[in-house]
């Protein structure tokens, strides 16, 4: 049990909180055994008993950390009744999500959102505060750094679900309808954001000074976008940034979060876009 | 350091909840020596080690105590072996059986085993497997062991 962050509390204390970690942990244990999730005995498999300890730490964590408190089982309430409160506001998030959703999404997306439904249906912020949701292959925007607790990870995911459905439902219904069809093709949706692709078109558009009613392209726009994208005196990334930034303001919805989704969205295109420009060939980034 | 503090803090407290049996040990004619007591307790950590578990608490002996100590065929010649070899069949069947079992149930399991077609071999505790365990203990009866009571 090596998780006191040493720089924080003396040596002196370290002994006393090692034990009242143990203390903790033996607890978390008769608890996990009483709520049912196993039969009661003496003794757990480490590997259950790691994953006990992590939530602790997570929760302490959430808390101030080991540091903050003298009596460690305080910092225990404290955290616990944060993860309640963090546990409410996500489950209010995802009706949000789930009440604003497009009237089509992608594969991806579906499985994103059932994941979530099964972990907030299951999250146990009192014994496995840190497990996070499962969210497979749907790509998730901002890297989700080392969240304190599991539940965070989740408030993310969520948030960024929330912004992408204003964002598809921004858009005119025709066009995106005109926009899905060509997405469906070639089983984009099995792994793809419809929402980034979405942007990227929006962007596309901008970048030639036309309108949103139509979202798709015709060749000689793909061929107006290489010469546009490739011209000297101003990079590719700078010009994507402008103008995800022009088209959230376009359709709306300049907060922001919004604008920082739409400039990472655009961006997240770039490798491919380099190497599409240079075969002159923009007709898997712009569809 | 700490965790070296916390190690003897245990063992000093898986020694002593086994001295509390002292009395029960005494019941039975049985005694454990210090010198028991300390090897009962390493084994103890070893065979958790093994087994891939971890105890809170001073540990399964003294359950193992309270329901073997009355048993026919402990001797007390040979009773800190015994309970070394029945903790280690403890922990093996704990893990065999993904902690299925209460250690309660398994305990029982084993009681009625080793009082019925072990004969009090500990060696027959130690070498069958779960499966077989939960059948003689549950199922138990078997047309080969008929004659055996300890399964009614």
């Amino acid at each position: 049990m090596n998780y006191i962050p040493t720089p924080y509390i003396s040596e002196k204390d370290q002994g006393n909180k090692l034990t009242q970690l143990y203390n903790l942990l033996s607890q978390q244990v008769n608890s996990y055994q009483k709520a049912g999730h196993m039969r009661s005995g003496s003794s757990v498999p480490s590997e259950l008993a790691q994953e006990l300890l992590r939530s602790v730490c997570c929760t302490l964590d959430l808390a101030g950390g080991v540091g903050k408190w003298q009596d460690l089982r305080q910092g225990m309430q404290a955290g616990q009744a944060l993860l309640k409160e963090k546990q409410i506001r996500a489950k209010q998030q995802f009706l949000l999500v789930e009440t604003t959703l497009p009237e089509w999404i992608e594969e991806c997306r579906a499985d994103a959102i059932q994941a979530l439904r099964v972990f907030l249906g299951s999250y146990d912020p009192v014994h496995l505060a840190h497990i996070c949701p499962e969210t497979g292959c749907y790509p998730i925007m901002t890297p989700i750094a080392d969240a304190p607790s599991g539940i965070d990870s989740a408030a993310q995911i969520l948030d960024q679900l929330w912004w992408e459905n204003q964002i598809m439902g921004a858009f005119s219904e025709n066009a995106f309808h005109d926009f899905q069809n060509v997405f469906c093709q070639f089983d984009r949706g099995l792994s793809e954001n419809q929402c980034q692709q979405l942007l990227i078109q929006g962007v596309g558009k901008l970048l030639l000074g036309e309108s949103l009613d139509r979202l798709t392209f015709l060749s000689w726009e793909r061929e107006a976008l290489c010469s546009q994208l490739s011209a000297n005196g101003s990079a590719p990334k700078e010009q994507l940034v402008f103008a995800a930034k022009e088209l959230t303001a376009f359709i709306n919805l300049s907060g922001p979060k919004a604008v920082r989704y739409a400039q990472q969205a655009a961006v997240s295109f770039l490798p491919r876009l380099t190497v599409a420009l240079q075969s002159n060939d923009v007709s898997t980034i712009f569809l | 350091m700490q965790e070296l503090s916390l190690s003897k803090l245990q063992l000093a407290r898986a020694k002593e909840e086994i001295r509390c049996c002292d009395e029960l040990n005494r019941l039975y004619g049985l005694t454990l020596t210090e010198a028991d007591i300390t090897e009962l307790v390493e084994l103890r950590a070893q065979a958790l080690q093994q087994t891939g578990r971890v105890e809170f608490g001073g540990g399964i002996l003294p359950k193992l105590i309270r329901a073997f100590c009355r048993s026919p065929y402990v001797d007390k010649h040979t009773y800190a072996a015994t309970l070394a070899d029945l903790q280690d069949a403890f922990y093996y069947f704990k893990s065999e059986s993904q902690d299925l079992f209460s250690d309660d149930e398994l305990i029982e399991f084993m009681e009625r085993v080793f009082n019925g077609v072990a004969h009090g071999a500990t060696d027959v505790l130690t070498t069958i497997s779960l499966e077989q365990l939960c059948r003689w203990a549950r199922n138990g009866f078997d047309d080969r062991y008929a004659d055996e009571e300890a399964f009614y």
